[in-house]
């Protein structure tokens, strides 16, 4: 569950400005969630009062425009406040503005500029008592940002960390992360975060990792490498001996050993990878040590893209919503009701009563019109949406990513509201947008222009679902298991190939596939080409990994119009990683 | 109503069943217009100048109203009962009392079918968020143009004997107002009627225009007078 904003007493740092905190220990990553720590001063008046947090944006078509993320609370003179929210950045060449209103009053501003070094072409977010360089991660590609990360600064929702590639938790006071901030650490986790455990030998990691832990960690002992080599990594170290501690490893991981000894476990969690050292190679003993390279290469994995496209599933979407034949009919049938009327009272009060009566037809005809006018605008407002559920093998989560064009033909304001524990934003910045944040969601509001297409909005999520599938060694079988949901026109895609299933029932089902029914996909008619065609598969399924895809039911968390509830196309996509 | 000859023509035009067909074939060009332009506009080619079906019904009223309105002065759509300025002079009225009459009782017949057709107009402003209080300023453009070209009906009715001649003058000048006005330079521009209409609706001042539509039918009125004093006299 995300608590997207929160508001609390706080003490006062040394300003009696804003203090604003922007991302991982200032590290950012622009078109994704960032966190963003505001503390108000204690405000002269009281009142209902607003922060808003105003992203400037470049739109391709509309220009500069600003994307406001807004925390209503009631102000009280004298007490300071503290909020922590997400934030999308997307033009960082501009200064983030930071604004509290007090009844519509502004009372503080403050632009906090983002320095280009911030800007992350990769984040590792540091989690450790002493200070640390990680010097080493600054010679690997991708232009990697070291972030220290005080633990009370870890963000409350898993979606904050889509701009992080990795969090490595060195040694660290458990009792200074909270309940939200333990849970958003392991959903991302599982939903496809990388964690690196360096635990201090002798120290015990924190216990609220255990569930995602390769390997169990116990007391430390000495280790000694000889000939000055790890089996893999090259040769170069000092023979020791070196404390370290003992691992466990858990069945299934993968384990780098000295000897027999467990220096490096890693393994899968849900659809995220967890890495445990046993040895700080950080320490000044290992800094010529080439091979630790390598070692951090691999905890931080390749560049992650997500899977899913927003762009490209948005364009999936109507742009916009066809006139309501009953409304047509409606505005027809009073047009020439009134007409009529008109016509009739004129020839049958050939007077200056028949005028009267006639201006007041005119009078009343103007007041009903109005009404179908609104009403006519209300009904072409609509909402397409379309959401893809990724499901984290042996989880029971599933991150849901919900694509939507909201559509005012006519052009005028809009109102969209995400459900709570989603992080929304628009997919392009094409116009200004307000997203309010309540304890009960968000709420996305924006103004189209007359004829202007659809608006894409995203938001992400992670839901409780519980689907598998197993697909046998020698690929002739197949398990799964949907719990409730229904799946329609499913296929499994495995590399360059598919087997289309048609419909599968909620529950388990067992099928035996036919060899001669994979079709390749370059000559296949691909239903799900847009989905995949976007993006690198590999990048959540590792390669040769099957995967099914199909349109589940019921379907996942949903966008409403704020003021009317849904309407429009609803759809869901779910995608199941097969075992094997 | 203490002008007989402002008090004859609204009755006769109340009672005319031609008044009725106008105001049929008014309301019905601009229903259909209002119901055909429903739908909103999609893949516009260029979204800074939506269109506007508010607007477009205004310059049909425009063009429709002040050709109704001059028609009937001039006697092109003969309304029953209703008789032409050079007729009462006869009567023992003052050329005066006759102008006043006629170009009041076209005021107030054209501010009566703007009446009707505002309910058409706030639903094609309503559906499309568009500003009623521009559209009721073009509105009132409208009726000062309208009022304008009709006294200059009212002037050829009085000066031109010949029917040919009067609808021959008619056509004319409603040609130079719709389009020859639109070979002025660029900064005059708003004298043309469509024109005009459309600015005010866009939101820019209407008393340029109206301004220039007043004092057309300000001076109409005083060579009407001039003119039926002459034919007093003879």
């Amino acid at each position: 569950m995300l608590l997207a904003a929160s508001a609390s007493a706080a003490a006062a740092p040394p300003s009696a400005d804003l203090d604003v905190r922007l991302g991982f220990g200032g590290a950012v990553r622009v078109g994704v969630p960032v966190p963003v720590d505001v503390w108000v001063p204690p405000l002269p008046s009281a009142g209902p009062a607003e922060l808003v947090v105003g992203a400037p944006a470049l739109g391709p078509q509309a220009g500069t425009v600003v994307a406001s993320t807004v925390v209503r609370f009631d102000a009280v003179p004298g007490a300071a406040r503290a909020f922590h929210l997400p934030v999308v950045l997307s033009d960082v060449r501009r200064p983030l503005v930071v604004r509290v209103l007090v009844g519509g009053r502004e009372v503080r501003r403050r632009g906090v500029a983002i320095p280009p070094a911030s800007v992350g072409g990769r984040i590792v977010a540091v989690l450790s008592r002493t200070p640390v360089s990680l010097a080493a991660l600054h010679r690997l590609p991708g232009r990697v940002v070291v972030a220290p990360v005080e633990p009370e600064a870890l963000p409350r929702a898993f979606q904050e960390y889509a701009g992080v590639d990795l969090v490595v938790v060195r040694d660290t006071d458990p009792a200074r992360i909270d309940d939200a901030q333990r849970e958003a650490l392991l959903t991302w986790v599982r939903l496809g975060g990388r964690l690196l455990l360096i635990p201090r030998p002798g120290g015990a990691p924190p216990a609220f990792l255990a569930p995602v832990l390769p390997a169990a960690v116990g007391d430390a002992r000495m280790v000694s490498f000889p000939g000055g080599l790890l089996a893999g990594y090259g040769g170069g170290l000092g023979p020791g001996p070196y404390a370290a501690s003992v691992l466990a490893p858990r069945p299934g991981g993968d384990v780098v050993r000295a000897g027999d000894v467990p220096i490096v476990a890693a393994g899968a969690a849900g659809a995220g990878r967890v890495t445990v050292w046993a040895i700080d190679f950080e320490a000044p003993a290992f800094a010529a040590w080439p091979g630790r390279l390598r070692l951090w290469e691999e905890a931080l994995g390749p560049p992650r893209r997500p899977f899913v496209d927003v762009g490209a599933a948005a364009a999936q979407l109507p742009q916009s919503t066809p006139l309501d034949p009953v409304v047509h009919a409606e505005a027809g049938a009073a047009i020439a009701l009134y007409i009529l009327s008109v016509l009739a009272i004129g020839r049958r009060y050939p007077s200056v009563l028949g005028v009267v009566a006639g201006i007041a037809l005119a009078c009343g005809g103007a007041g009903a019109f109005a009404l179908l006018a609104r009403d006519a605008r209300a009904r072409a407002t609509g909402l397409a949406q379309l959401t893809v559920l990724e499901q984290a093998p042996a989880t029971g989560l599933a991150r849901a990513v919900t694509v939507a064009a909201v559509a005012v033909p006519y052009g005028g304001p809009f109102r969209v509201r995400a459900p709570r524990g989603m992080v929304a934003a628009q997919v392009a910045p094409a116009g200004d947008l307000r997203v309010e944040l309540h304890d009960g969601g968000s709420i996305l509001s924006g103004r189209l222009r007359p004829g202007e297409g659809a608006r894409g909005l995203y938001a992400i999520g992670a839901v409780p679902l519980h689907a598998s599938g197993r697909l046998s060694d020698d690929g002739r079988t197949l398990t799964v298991d949907l719990g409730r949901a229904r799946l329609r026109r499913a296929e499994i895609r495995w590399a360059d190939r598919a087997y289309p299933l048609g419909d599968l029932p909620p529950g388990i089902s067992t099928l035996h596939l036919a060899p001669d029914t994979w079709k390749k996909l370059a000559d296949a008619d691909d239903a799900w080409a847009w989905l995949f065609r976007a993006t690198d598969r590999d990048d959540i399924v590792k390669a040769g990994t099957p995967l099914l895809v199909g349109e589940a039911e019921p379907v996942g968390p949903a966008l409403l119009l704020a003021d009317r509830g849904a309407r429009g196309a609803r759809r869901a996509i779910l995608l199941v990683p097969l075992s094997r | 109503m203490r002008n007989p000859v402002l008090r004859g023509d609204l009755r006769a035009r109340m009672r005319s069943r031609k008044r009725l067909l106008i105001e049929a074939l008014l309301l019905g060009v601009l229903g259909l217009l209002t119901f055909l332009g429903l739908p909103p506009e999609l893949s516009q080619i260029d979204p800074s100048h939506p269109a506007s079906l508010a607007t477009a019904l205004l310059v049909v009223e425009a063009v429709l109203i002040a050709y109704f309105a001059s028609a009937c002065t001039i006697q092109e759509i003969g309304l029953e009962g209703e008789k032409a300025a050079v007729d009462l002079v006869f009567a023992p009225f003052a050329p005066r009392t006759i102008v006043a009459g006629k170009s009041v009782a076209s005021l107030l017949t054209i501010a009566y079918w703007l009446a009707l057709g505002a309910p058409l107009l706030v639903l094609a402003a309503g559906i499309r968020q568009e500003p009623l209080g521009a559209a009721a300023l073009a509105s009132a453009l409208i009726a000062i143009e309208a009022w304008g070209v009709a006294q200059v009906g009212m002037l050829y009715g009085i000066v031109l004997e010949a029917e040919f001649s009067r609808t021959l003058a008619h056509w004319a000048t409603l040609l130079f107002i719709f389009a020859g006005t639109l070979a002025l330079p660029a900064p005059a521009r708003w004298a043309n009627p469509v024109l005009g209409v459309t600015r005010a609706a866009a939101g820019a001042p209407p008393l340029p225009a109206g301004a220039v539509f007043a004092a057309l039918g300000i001076l109409c009125d005083w060579a009407a007078c001039r003119s039926l004093r002459r034919f007093a006299v003879a």
